[in-house]
């Protein structure tokens, strides 16, 4: 999970000029990365490793496979398994900039590894059981109901876990998702995204729950006297997520999303929209009920 | 110039995003501090206080931070310009760029990188 777009990482730590990133995304959609370097992120072989392969290609006139192969470097499964996987777009982006001149392997693997490191968002905490059971409720639920979840939808919902326990409180449970229509909200936040997925996203509480959810969030001690800044706190960590999750999707693929600004409604009547969900979310300190619907256009 | 005496704007429909900025560039030195919860507030602002730096969101109600950027630099192109947003999609960034901004910083806030922009442009205290 990626905070922040590689290539604005590489501007940051003047290894190229906005110039050079503008230039390689234009070439991003017609491009793609090298099996070696996938094998040298996938930490399966070295920088140095992946040249000493690429000379003896030159010399011996196999092909790199065969030679990962022979020299041990990967095995026949490893090798299948790596050309199954799918190549991010940060991949990409670094295989435009080491062929243009801009970066060497060697570089690269130092650099990806530090960004992974500045900027990984550790992988959900918590039991994997715990993790497996809630999506299997919220999946076997929805499509009862004629939702059918993609994985986009799936990662959302993943990064949507994960940002709750890294961001507000890592102790909770859920209760059963269940669709929601006429639904009234005392204290409701939310906001949409819109483009290959259209995710809304949101929350409803008590009051005493969103001063809570808010102070934790911001490390500010809030009370019912500071009720507008609760609520910019819980539509700012809304639009984090959200912005996290296009972050992600963008360093993985091409997609693009347009994020609309959060909104805050109070006590009112809401009529949602068909495949719309609530899934009470239990913590310590009060409820806080995620109400979502996530449709995949494409 | 030193910080301290500074116009520092800060564009951002969130309050507590405001704030927390807000808070980092005073920890630095910062004193004078320009709010806009709008892309359209923002560039009102600029051109009434022409400000020496500006923090701008991106994802904005009325006017959105790409928007603003455009306009701000029509009205002085040597503006500059630091966006401030969670959302740093690679047509985001592309378009932010080509805009004309100066730097382009993650959500959540990188306490370090923003002194560094500071020190980058600003005599300290």
């Amino acid at each position: 999970m990626y905070t922040q777009f590689f290539g604005n990482f590489l501007i940051s730590k003047n290894i190229i000029s906005a110039k050079d990133l503008l230039d390689a995304l234009d070439l991003i959609p017609t491009s793609t990365a090298s099996f070696g370097l996938l094998a040298v992120h996938s930490g399966l072989m070295t920088a140095d490793e992946l040249q000493s392969i690429e000379a003896m290609q030159k010399t011996e006139g196999k092909t790199f496979d065969e030679l990962v192969i022979s020299t041990g470097y990967m095995t026949q499964d490893s090798v299948a398994s790596l050309k199954a996987k799918n190549i991010p777009d940060y991949l990409v982006l670094s295989q435009i900039l080491i062929d243009k001149g801009k970066i060497s392997y060697s570089e690269i693997e130092n650099l990806l590894l530090e960004y992974q490191t500045d900027n990984e968002v550790f992988d959900m905490e918590g039991s994997a059981e715990q993790r497996d059971e809630i999506f299997m409720n919220i999946m076997t639920y929805c499509s009862m109901c004629g939702s059918n979840f993609s994985s986009k939808s799936m990662n959302y919902l993943s990064l949507f876990f994960n940002n709750l326990m890294h961001y507000i409180c890592e102790d909770f449970h859920v209760l059963a998702v269940k669709e929601c229509h006429d639904y009234h909200v005392d204290h409701y936040i939310a906001q949409k995204i819109t483009g290959g997925l259209e995710v809304l996203s949101s929350f409803d509480m008590n009051q005493a729950t969103a001063v809570k959810m808010a102070s934790l969030y911001a490390k500010e001690d809030f009370d019912d006297s500071d009720m507008p800044i609760v609520h910019a706190s819980i539509e700012d960590y809304l639009n984090l997520h959200n912005g996290l999750f296009m972050v992600n999707a963008s360093n993985e693929s091409t997609s693009e999303y347009t994020l609309l600004p959060p909104e805050t409604i109070l006590d009112q009547d809401i009529d949602f929209d068909e495949h719309t969900y609530e899934l009470p979310i239990v913590f310590s300190f009060g409820t806080i009920h995620f109400i979502f619907r996530i449709t995949d256009s494409k | 110039m030193k910080l301290e005496d500074a116009k520092i704007l800060i564009g951002d429909d969130s309050v507590l995003a405001r704030k927390q900025l807000k808070d980092t560039i005073a920890s630095f030195g910062g004193k004078n501090f320009i709010e806009a919860a709008n892309g359209d507030e923002a560039v009102l602002l600029f051109k009434d206080e022409n400000p020496d730096i500006i923090f701008l969101d991106l994802v904005m109600p009325i006017k959105d931070g790409i928007t603003a950027i455009k306009e701000i630099k029509e009205v002085n192109p040597e503006a500059d310009i630091i966006v401030v947003s969670s959302v740093g999609t690679q047509k985001q960034l592309k378009a932010a760029i080509e805009a004309g901004i100066n730097d382009f910083v993650q959500k959540p806030l990188n306490t370090a990188l923003i002194k560094t922009i500071l020190t980058a442009r600003f005599e300290g205290r």
